[in-house]
């Protein structure tokens, strides 16, 4: 059965490669991403998300003559499976509407599913790193579709260093284990050990855009096409997340890092790194103009999170690191989404340019709405809980320096948020010729907004869902209820949060209803920042350079950040290429002279 | 069955000189010739697979009169990887009878290399696809391919002149030149003869091999070669010449040669990456490309005494560099990929070079840094590192400034089956055990 999935899968990918029609191509994908979907619905049987189960089995070994590939479902696979498979078809729908024609997103989107099934079902590392490099390659070949050189580049130097770095990982383990099966790989505390996971952390937070190795994210999410950014960054993002939680507490190389170093210095440097991408993400994205770059950098911050939880390590830390993925998965999902509706509307990407799309595009909006309130973390969605988990054991855990950095940048996911509602969707009404998006798209993206929603109200089932797979790997859970998750510092009711929250907003709601309205200008000075002389008269608006102070302060800093770093690089790597390209003069007496030298400084190396 | 492996040098070569005596029929001929060697090139291996390495001496007259070939399972790979792109490479052809019958000659030539057992008819062989190399690459009559036509033959002729003196100094202390008979003896023949000899050898072959700093001729020949003969030229001569290297280093089997050869092929992939880096004319960039990966494989040849996965690892490497850099060596007549079938080898050539699955490449890296791990050598494996880096930074930029192209090549299909070679070698993984190495990790 599960060989038929995989099979499926590519022969839909191949179908739809000479498929023209670009409604035709969805609607064959649509139905493909769903078979992931069955075996992760059927697998929940086992795992804690009981629908119904046709008897899919939970493992194969693969081989063809030589070579054995080993596929089973562990409750890690599963969990994050739920998070990466149910984002697919709800995007497969978006793209109904947003290719007329099959340029080629569909077929290499089968593919990379296919990859990323293949990546969470391998129990060896040979298997693993196939399908991670297959992933590489197919989402590669749809960023190349995206036609822009910056992107091209970086995506692919980078992804062929994260798989360089986790191969030299795998082989050093099997050097030391003699085996590549998840289960009998057993790690001991010593240096190759050791520098292999740190190897393959480096390579997995590539892909999750840590910083810094998170180069490549701003030129691809901007460029490539928007179905696929919001699956690169909803769900392609986790995969590194998968394999950093693969390494650190499935395969316990949290403890044998532990173990070598005699401290927690090595995950509590992966925690300040993830702190570190999340403050430095926020303040990049809130100074940024190009609505596509915002939503990148906002998920590289957002993306830090998780990495906290993880070098935090401890269970409450984790649980809130695996809650904060799954919602990331679906809001910045929705989020790519809306921007990709707004721009099949308008055309538009620069927060500048846009603004009043709310009253002509409503469900867009409210599809917009909804993730923001999830990405600020505010408790009408389920981003709440993951954050206060994640705040909660960095406070317990005594991270005095990075519980502050996670609270500032947090207040700064507000400033970008506010950006994006205001600039984008609300303020000054720009658009009087467009209209909602095509009903496909809203449909896809209030598909993505419901899980954010139900687990509002019942974090219960999340952690249920993730129960397994820590219990697994030996970390403990949080205990709790359908409604209420207590840890030692505090209990958390969500029925109690979400009642009050709607009891703060009655008088508000009622404000709105019962006031007289009245228009103001786009430029009052009631959201217009006050212009400095210097610039003349630059307006300061939220769509518009609102946050020009606070801009001119950070950026020579932030412009000497890890970018200009890498382009600093490339640039001496063009001078020494130049150098080395002297050798090749063109000239045959000078490559006679080289053979000749080389013959005797070999002969005279040989010999003495 | 009748399969006797030098009807695979001698077919090409009897009938490149039938040639010109057929002029009009000459591309037919010429193809339906190299069908058949491939032909017989599956033959051979599926008999060495079955029976073992083979050993045949021709004609009765022992060495050095007679030819002796000594065909293992990856010389007889080689064989059948040679001749099979030589094949898909001919239907871009669109030369007169003389490219037919020289081309007959090259592949000859370098099918000889990697059957022969012998060493003087190993430098006979190497000698004929130079000559047969050097008028490929001069027959575009411009001005750069006969500079580069030019180069090459400068540096092709002392690096034979070389060879041959490597040889002789082997001869005159052992009185053998069978490669198996001077395996055994080496270690009888006095030590500064014996590095005299490998040093004159390994400069000789090296020229040819496109080892760094014996490469000069490279960029030249390959820029001014016709695409297609650029692309023989990548899979034939060069991967003939790098098994011939990795057959000395069997012969002369010591730690330091396999040392020296590891700092070679590091500086060579270097080098080579480094040098391709800014390279913005497209043949060029290829060209240096292919000294980059010249070296790779020389890295992996290297580690043949210390690691099984070298060999698989080389296999690997070789078959990726041969049939995707020949494919973009094809497709390198224009700019821009046209068509689907261009933009496909194209896409698929780059993925495999850097080592993509479900490609040949990827199984090329796996093995190489298995055995990298498996040896600790850490600043090898960061080589490998940085140089694949670089690599994927130059052919990101050739793939985008590809993107568009408004008149599509005419090699694109042959290129496009060419580097479906490097998936079906990729995804059949029974090629690996063929390989003679360990596969199952």
């Amino acid at each position: 059965m599960l060989e038929l999935i995989f099979t499926a899968l590519l022969v839909a990918s191949f179908v739809t490669l000479f498929v023209k029609n670009g409604r035709v191509a969805a609607v064959i994908s649509l139905i493909a991403s769903l078979l992931p979907v069955a075996a992760i619905i059927d697998w929940g049987n086992e795992f804690g998300l009981k629908i119904f189960s046709f008897g899919l089995e939970k493992s194969m070994d693969f081989s063809i003559a030589g070579i054995t590939m080993h596929f089973s479902v562990t409750a890690l696979a599963w969990f994050f499976g739920v998070m990466i498979f149910f984002l697919i078809p709800p995007i497969m729908l978006f793209s109904y509407s947003f290719f007329e024609k099959n340029r080629g997103f569909f077929p290499f989107m089968l593919f990379l599913i296919t990859a990323v099934f293949g990546i969470l079902l391998a129990s060896d590392f040979l298997t693993l790193f196939f399908f991670w490099e297959l992933m590489a390659a197919s989402s590669f070949i749809l960023v190349y579709m995206g036609r822009d050189r910056k992107a091209i580049i970086s995506y692919l130097s980078f992804s062929v260093l994260s798989a360089v770095l986790i191969l030299t990982g795998i082989a050093l383990i099997y050097s030391q284990n003699g085996t590549l099966l998840f289960s009998n790989v057993a790690f001991s505390a010593d240096e190759v050990t050791v520098s292999a996971i740190i190897l393959m952390i480096a390579g997995f937070a590539v892909k999750s855009a840590l910083m810094p190795l998170h180069a490549w994210a701003p030129f691809v999410y901007s460029k490539a096409d928007e179905p696929f950014v919001a699956f690169l960054s909803g769900g392609l993002s986790k995969m590194g997340y998968y394999g950093m939680f693969l390494m650190l507490f499935a395969l316990p190389g949290a403890k044998i890092l532990q173990q070598y170093f005699d401290s927690t210095v090595a995950t509590y440097i992966l925690a300040l790194i993830g702190a570190i991408s999340a403050f430095i993400g926020t303040l990049l994205a809130f100074m940024e103009d190009d609505l596509r770059k915002l939503l990148a950098y906002s998920s590289i911050a957002q993306l830090g999170y998780i990495a906290v939880g993880f070098g935090i390590g401890s269970s409450l830390a984790i649980t809130g690191a695996l809650f904060q993925a799954f919602n990331h998965a679906f809001f910045k999902s929705v989020l790519f989404l809306a921007a990709g509706a707004v721009a099949y509307r308008t055309g538009k990407w620069k927060i500048s340019e846009l603004g009043g799309v709310a009253y002509k595009m409503p469900f867009t909006f409210m599809a917009a709405l909804f993730s923001i309130f999830a990405l600020a973390a505010i408790p009408i969605t389920s981003g709440f809980a993951a954050k206060w988990l994640l705040y909660e054991a960095a406070v317990s855990n005594k991270y005095i320096f990075i519980t502050p950095i996670m609270l500032i940048a947090s207040v700064g996911a507000f400033l970008y948020s506010f950006r994006i509602l205001y600039g984008v969707f609300l303020g000054e009404n720009r658009h009087d010729d467009i209209k909602e998006a095509p009903l496909p798209m809203v449909a896809g993206m209030f598909l993505l907004v419901m899980p954010l929603i139900i687990f509002l109200i019942f974090p219960g089932y999340m952690l249920d869902m993730m129960h397994s797979a820590l219990v697994n790997a030996g970390i403990g859970t949080v205990s709790h209820t359908n409604y209420v998750i207590s840890t030692g510092m505090a209990s958390y009711n969500t029925i109690a949060v979400v009642v009050g929250m709607m009891i703060a907003m009655i008088p508000a709601f009622l404000i709105y209803v019962l006031r007289k309205h009245r228009n103001i200008d786009f430029k009052d000075n009631f959201l217009a920042g006050e212009p400095y002389e210097i610039y003349g008269h630059i307006s300061m608006h939220a769509a518009n350079n609102f946050y020009k102070p606070i801009e001119d302060v950070l950026m020579p800093y932030l412009r000497k950040g890890a970018t200009s770093f890498y382009m600093a690089l490339y640039n001496a790597m063009g001078r020494v290429s130049k150098t080395v390209r002297r050798i090749y003069t063109g000239l045959s007496q000078d490559y006679a002279i080289y053979v000749a030298v080389f013959l005797l400084i070999i002969m005279g190396w040989l010999i003495w | 069955m009748v399969m006797h492996p030098v009807l695979m040098i001698a077919i090409p070569l009897l009938s490149a000189f039938i040639m010109p005596l057929i002029k009009k029929a000459h591309r037919y001929f010429a193809f339906s010739i190299l069908l058949l060697n491939t032909a017989l090139s599956i033959l051979l291996f599926a008999k060495v697979y079955n029976e073992g390495a083979l050993y045949e001496t021709i004609a009765g007259f022992s060495p050095p009169v007679g030819i002796y070939l000594a065909v293992d399972n990856l010389s007889a790979l080689l064989a059948f990887l040679i001749n099979i792109f030589a094949t898909i490479n001919f239907l871009t052809s669109r030369q007169d009878f003389r490219f037919s019958m020289l081309y007959l000659l090259g592949v000859a030539g370098a099918t000889g290399i990697v059957l022969t057992g012998d060493i003087f008819n190993m430098f006979v062989f190497f000698e004929i696809t130079a000559v047969a190399s050097y008028a490929l690459v001069a027959s575009k009559k411009d001005r750069k391919a006969t500079e580069g036509a030019i180069k090459y033959m400068i540096l092709g002729s002392v690096g034979s002149v070389f060879m041959l003196v490597g040889i002789a100094i082997i001869y005159s202390q052992l009185k053998s030149l069978n490669l198996y008979d001077i395996a055994a003896r080496i270690s009888s023949m006095d030590p500064k003869m014996m590095w005299l000899s490998f040093s004159f050898l390994l400069t000789g072959i090296g020229v040819e091999a496109e080892l760094f700093p014996l490469n000069g001729w490279v960029p030249d020949a390959y820029e001014g070669a016709e695409s297609n003969i650029s692309s023989f030229l990548s899979f034939g001569p060069s991967k003939a010449s790098i098994y011939a290297i990795a057959r000395l280093l069997i012969i002369f089997s010591m730690s330091r040669t396999y040392e020296l050869a590891l700092y070679l092929g590091i500086v060579t992939l270097l080098v080579g990456e480094l040098a391709a880096f800014t390279q913005k004319n497209t043949k060029r960039m290829l060209a240096y490309s292919s000294i980059g990966q010249m070296g790779l494989i020389l890295i992996a040849f290297s580690l043949m005494d210390k690691t099984s996965y070298a060999i698989p690892a080389a296999f690997f490497i070789i078959v990726s560099h041969a049939s995707a850099k020949s494919a973009l060596f094809l497709l390198s007549d224009k700019d821009g990929f046209g068509d689907m079938s261009s933009k496909y080898a194209g896409l698929a050539g780059v993925l495999s070079l850097i080592g993509m699955p479900p490609l040949a490449g990827f199984w090329g890296k796996w093995y190489l840094l298995m055995g990298v791990a498996d040896e600790k050598i850490w600043a090898v494996a960061a080589i490998i590192i940085f140089s694949a880096v670089i690599e994927a930074i130059y052919f990101a930029r050739y793939l985008y400034k590809n993107m568009e192209g408004k008149e599509s090549s005419r090699n694109s299909i042959p290129a496009a089956v060419m580097v479906s070679i490097s998936i079906v070698m990729g995804i059949l993984p029974i090629l690996y055990n063929m390989a003679g190495g360990v596969l199952n990790a």
